[in-house]
């Protein structure tokens, strides 16, 4: 193990050339013994590298760094691992190591949600319906456990018992933003969290693009809830279409400056977002037709279709009185057939979805 | 021997009686007031000389000690003017009369001898009754406020000179001159719940509140009405038997709040205090013990607007009295108990952008929950209702059809208000239905099958806590009683359960 990690720590080399040199000798013991002649005969090592791999042969700070990430109570995966990620091998971008802590599995058929830092509340409920639409079918949710879209995508996961992953740009020992520090525990507990970069980095802002396209490269689908002119999500947007994933993005207001970016990649072709069973292999059927409702509260179940509404709201166009109301809400909420939403408002739930 | 006058002191809301000894010694001319006066009484000496001097008295050339009995317990106020200025008439025997020993003296006295209002009449006529003062003499401007008491007489006047013609029976105490007809009271800023339109539900939940005695929490976007609907629950509530006028009136008596009008308060108080308030102001305190807030708005409403703005230490400090409905303010030298029984009516914004809920809110749910989280758990604890307001629509303002008058809203609120009297009468502590204790829920509190599933059903829908449902059952209980039901029934646990919206909001937050 100390070989990769000196692997990882000898500077000017990163990650394509790290695949090259691993293909060559096989494993990185074999690297750490070369000798430079032996070095240089791989495609892409000039002798200025070959120089500077044989004289940092020192395995101290590895061997530091292996006891640190045990300290810590971090899992590593080698690229040669059976668990590695296997759709990550097709991209020779890929880290030849990723840190983690949870369980590692299956990620194959994950779909990344991502977005927005301060968005709107359309983008959450689109955030939150999908995710928890994923989690009940057992796909993974990957996210990167910003602010905003990525907490809701991992919270509403776990709250429906899914597999999440959480991809960071940081040491697994730290926590940005700091207020997420109880959600990463809760994914750990049930997901994993991954990253490459070893324990003691500090989140940067050069880190996160390639935080990004590890998220695009872990994942079969994207789904850009939200995304501002110039939003993070666009990298991964862009990095996950050159890897040829489909990208999904729903429809924003097109004055809306919080949904430029999403109608943007609408235009260029990106698939435009409706249901969340887009984001799933398998067609399934659903029964449209409402179950038979009569009276009221068919009242206001059509009253809440594709809108929502408060008590006041409701009263006024179903002309039923507000007290009446409560009582019926209250059941209709406690059968599932409508939604409470922040702010007192609700919604019904045979909308789309 | 010494002269002695009577007076007294207010210690709380209370007062005790005093006597005003003076004694004039050979020696030095000086004056000193021992007692434990605070300044207001050490300056009363600068006051009385101007005075006596103004009148043609004489002004003793000699030592004199005024001593304020009992001796060890502080005073305050500048109400010993009078009763020190008599002292020295009668001492240097500038007066004589019987009348010393039955009547009692408050008043403060102006440079030029004539006479001033002062604070806490009311409980020191109160006390005059108890202890068996016949007759108390006051500033003409406090008659009506000492008249409030039955079975003392009470003397008004203009002047000193008035009161020692009086006293030594030369003119007698002619009450038509003082008669000062009642004013009629015209309160331009009279509210009723007339003026708001389109907020039915909220407004059931309001009665609720004022029926049941439950503390409201009303959560909404900036401008909603959320300080208008508050302004009228005084409105709504039963008005106040005449002890509980009585108790109010003390308080503001004692407050200093009372100047100019001196008539017995009969509408339910409302206090409003800034969100910058400091504990201290709202508990009561200070150096000498004045009323807070809290003891201000007893019998009434204490509305807390921007609650989340409040200091968290200040909030705090409003758990116990809540309890107890009464506040002791314990100092080194002092403790006062307050009355302090209201309800609590507070108001705040959903979110740190005030718009939760709204497409323009773009607060995320972490922040939210952080921004309330600065109200602790005790405290939302005993916010039984907590809803939103919702902003009103301009339809409903233009067409103008008014809401329901205050009148009505009241009487059903009495009429919620009597079953429980009866309810509770053998039960000591307890008159609302807010304040139900654990065994008593279990007693009145019986659902019927159909509205036992409900409350289970949002029980693991919600994951509500045990101490959770005892509320939704006390709220129950009396959305039943208003319309006079022995039994709870499925329509009152569900409108129960639809009274506390951060809670159910709660449960959807996208937060772990």
């Amino acid at each position: 193990m100390e070989y990769w990690l000196w692997l990882r720590l000898v500077e000017g080399i990163g990650s394509i050339t790290e695949r090259k040199l691993l293909e060559y000798f096989g494993n990185p013991k074999n690297i750490y013994e070369a000798d430079q002649e032996q070095l240089r005969l791989v495609e892409g090592i000039g002798p200025k590298l070959a120089r500077n791999i044989h004289c940092n042969r020192s395995l101290d700070q590895a061997l530091r760094l292996q006891e640190n990430i045990f300290k810590q109570d971090i899992n590593i995966l080698t690229i040669h691992d059976a668990n590695y990620p296997q759709q990550l091998l097709k991209y020779p971008g890929s880290p030849i190591i990723l840190y983690y802590k949870g369980k590692i599995r299956d990620s194959k058929s994950g779909v990344a949600v991502v977005g927005a830092r301060r968005c709107s509340s359309y983008g959450k409920q689109v955030t939150l319906d999908a995710a928890n639409y994923l989690a009940g079918h057992s796909i993974p949710v990957i996210s990167g456990l910003a602010k905003g879209i990525d907490s809701y995508a991992h919270i509403a996961c776990i709250k429906a018992n899914g597999y999440t992953i959480a991809v960071v740009a940081h040491g697994l020992d730290q926590c940005y933003p700091k207020e997420h520090r109880e959600l990463m525990q809760a994914i750990i507990e049930t997901g994993v969290v991954m990253s490459e970069y070893p324990p003691d980095t500090m989140p940067r802002q050069e880190y996160f693009p390639q935080r990004n396209a590890l998220i695009a490269g872990l994942c079969s689908k994207v789904l850009i809830a939200e995304a501002g002119q110039k939003s993070g999500a666009l990298i991964t947007a862009k990095l996950a279409k050159e890897q040829g994933k489909e990208l999904f993005v729903p429809p924003h207001e097109i004055y809306s400056p919080s949904g430029i970016g999403c109608n943007q990649l609408i235009a260029n072709d990106a698939t435009v977002y409706l249901h969340p069973k887009q984001l799933i292999e398998i067609e399934e059927k659903q029964s449209n037709s409402l179950p038979g409702l009569t009276g009221n509260d068919k009242k206001i179940e059509n009253c809440l279709t594709n809108s929502k509404k408060t008590i006041e709201d409701i009263e006024r166009e179903t002309g039923i009185n507000q007290l009446e109301l409560l009582e019926l809400l209250l059941v209709m909420e406690l059968e599932g057939r409508i939604q409470a939403l922040p702010g007192g408002r609700f919604r019904s739930n045979s909308t789309c979805l | 021997m010494a002269s002695i006058v009577k007076s007294f002191a207010l210690s709380g809301v209370d007062a005790y009686e005093i006597d005003v000894e003076t004694k004039t010694i050979e020696g030095q001319p000086l004056i000193s007031i021992v007692g434990l006066g605070d300044m207001a009484v050490k300056e009363a000496r600068e006051r009385v000389e101007s005075a006596l001097t103004d009148q043609k008295y004489v002004f003793p050339q000699m030592k004199v000690v005024i001593n304020l009995a009992p001796s060890d317990l502080k005073k305050s106020g500048s109400h010993f003017d009078l009763p020190i200025a008599l002292g020295l008439l009668l001492e240097t025997k500038q007066i004589t009369s019987e009348k010393f020993a039955s009547f009692g003296f408050i008043g403060e006295l102006s440079l030029n001898a004539r006479l001033r209002a002062c604070t806490g009449v009311l409980p020191m006529t109160i006390r005059a009754k108890e202890s068996g003062i016949k007759n108390i003499v006051v500033p003409r401007d406090n008659i009506q406020e000492a008249s409030l008491v039955r079975g003392v007489n009470v003397y008004g006047f203009d002047t000193l000179r008035q009161i020692v013609d009086f006293l030594e029976g030369k003119e007698l105490y002619n009450t038509s001159i003082f008669d000062i007809p009642p004013e009629e009271e015209v309160d331009p800023q009279k509210v009723d719940f007339q003026e708001v339109q389109g907020q039915e539900a909220m407004l059931e939940y309001i009665v609720i509140a004022a029926a049941g005695g439950h503390n409201i929490l009303m959560l909404g976007t900036p401008g909603c009405g959320k300080s208008m609907i508050a302004k009228r629950i005084p409105t709504i509530l039963p008005s106040m038997t005449e002890e509980e006028a009585l108790e109010v009136t003390k308080i503001y008596s004692v407050a200093g709040l009372m100047r100019g009008k001196g008539q017995l308060i009969k509408d339910r108080p409302f206090r409003a205090p800034h969100h910058n308030a400091s504990t201290n102001s709202l508990i009561g305190g200070g150096n000498n013990a004045k009323p807070g807030e809290i003891s201000l708005a007893h019998n009434g409403v204490l509305f807390l607007d921007e609650i989340a703005e409040f200091g968290n230490k200040t909030l705090e400090a409003l758990r116990q009295p809540m309890e107890d409905q009464v506040v002791t303010i314990s100092r080194v030298r002092y403790t006062n108990t307050f009355p302090a029984s209201f309800m609590l009516v507070a108001a705040m914004n959903p979110c740190p952008c005030g718009y939760y809920g709204n497409d323009k809110c773009r607060c995320s749910d972490y922040e939210v929950l952080k921004y309330r989280q600065k109200i602790s758990g005790p405290i939302l604890d005993r916010m039984d209702i907590q809803r939103y307001v919702q902003p009103v629509k301009f339809k409903d303002l233009s067409e103008g059809h008014s809401g329901t008058s205050s009148k009505v809203l009241r009487q059903r609120v009495e009429f919620a208000r009597r079953i429980q009297q009866e309810r509770y009468k053998q039960i000591n502590g307890v008159n609302c239905n807010a304040q139900m204790g654990h065994a008593l829920v279990k007693e009145f509190c019986q659902l019927e099958p159909e509205g036992e599933q409900l409350l289970h059903m949002a029980y693991d829908r919600y994951q509500y806590s045990a101490r959770a449902f005892q509320k939704y059952l006390k709220i129950a209980r009396t959305f039943a009683d208003m319309e006079g039901s022995e039994k709870i029934r499925k329509k009152d646990i569900a409108a129960a359960l639809m009274a506390r919206d951060m809670e159910r909001e709660r449960a959807i937050m996208a937060v772990l």
